[in-house]
């Protein structure tokens, strides 16, 4: 699993989650790799968000 | 169950034409006329041999098609877009367009955003690379506006990493425009 960051919008058909730009989430390597610099630079890699209580 | 329904202009924009298929920005064309854009995708023409002895082709033969072609109006004769259409010279001081002699043919990049048809999706269709003829249509009457008439012939791009060459392409978006990524789960 890897952390992204949407760099632009994307609705995920299969989920049918209507991502925005700047959403921070955790996607699988396989949607990270599709939707990064050598697939379609959708997303960027990330860090995870930091814990808030 | 997915759609994929094209039909509608929410907007055409242009661009320098790119052989690569890359445009950094596009400009939009405002005020298309109605009913004025078509898209059309030429087909070779077929000639048969069917023989003596039988009523059915015995072989086809397709002569490769004329290129495809993008044919639209635009209502407005804005100076911004008769200099990317025609060989001009503009003068902003005097708002005065003047119109070479020898004709240019527009080397553009067209991209054509659907409205959206069925299921909040609409489609877009980009033409990287197209040879662009423009004239006029319409009298100059009190009940209708003269208009630009384009010509668009679509020529090809190949994209870096690709390894043929490509006419046009079309991707489907949500209506407010977002990728739609349709991988199966």
């Amino acid at each position: 699993m890897k952390w992204v960051k949407f760099k632009s919008p994307l609705f995920v058909e299969a989920t049918g989650v209507d991502h925005k730009a700047g959403d921070i989430v955790e996607v699988s390597d396989e949607f990270a790799k599709r939707h990064g610099d050598k697939g379609t630079q959708i997303v960027e890699e990330t860090k995870a968000p930091k814990a808030t209580n | 169950m997915a759609t994929f329904v094209v039909g509608g202009i929410e907007k055409i924009e242009y661009a320098p034409a790119s052989a690569v298929g890359t445009v950094s920005s596009w400009k939009e064309i405002p005020n298309i006329a109605p009913d004025s854009v078509t898209f059309t995708r030429n087909q070779g023409a077929k000639s048969s041999i069917v023989p003596e002895d039988k009523d059915v082709a015995f072989i086809n033969f397709f002569t490769p098609a004329e290129g495809d072609t993008l044919v639209l109006a635009v209502l407005e004769q804005n100076p911004e877009l008769e200099q990317a259409l025609f060989n001009v010279e503009y003068a902003a001081a005097t708002t005065t367009t003047r119109f070479k002699a020898k004709e240019k043919i527009a080397n553009l990049a067209f991209r054509i955003t659907c409205r959206p048809m069925k299921d909040g999706r609409k489609a877009q269709i980009t033409m990287f690379n197209t040879d662009t003829q423009t004239g006029y249509a319409n009298n100059l009457t009190k009940t209708d506006a003269q208009r630009l008439a384009l010509t668009a012939t679509l020529g090809t791009y190949r994209k870096t990493g690709d390894t043929e060459d490509f006419v046009y392409e079309k991707t489907f978006l949500t209506s407010a425009g977002a990728v739609i990524d349709s991988t199966a789960a």
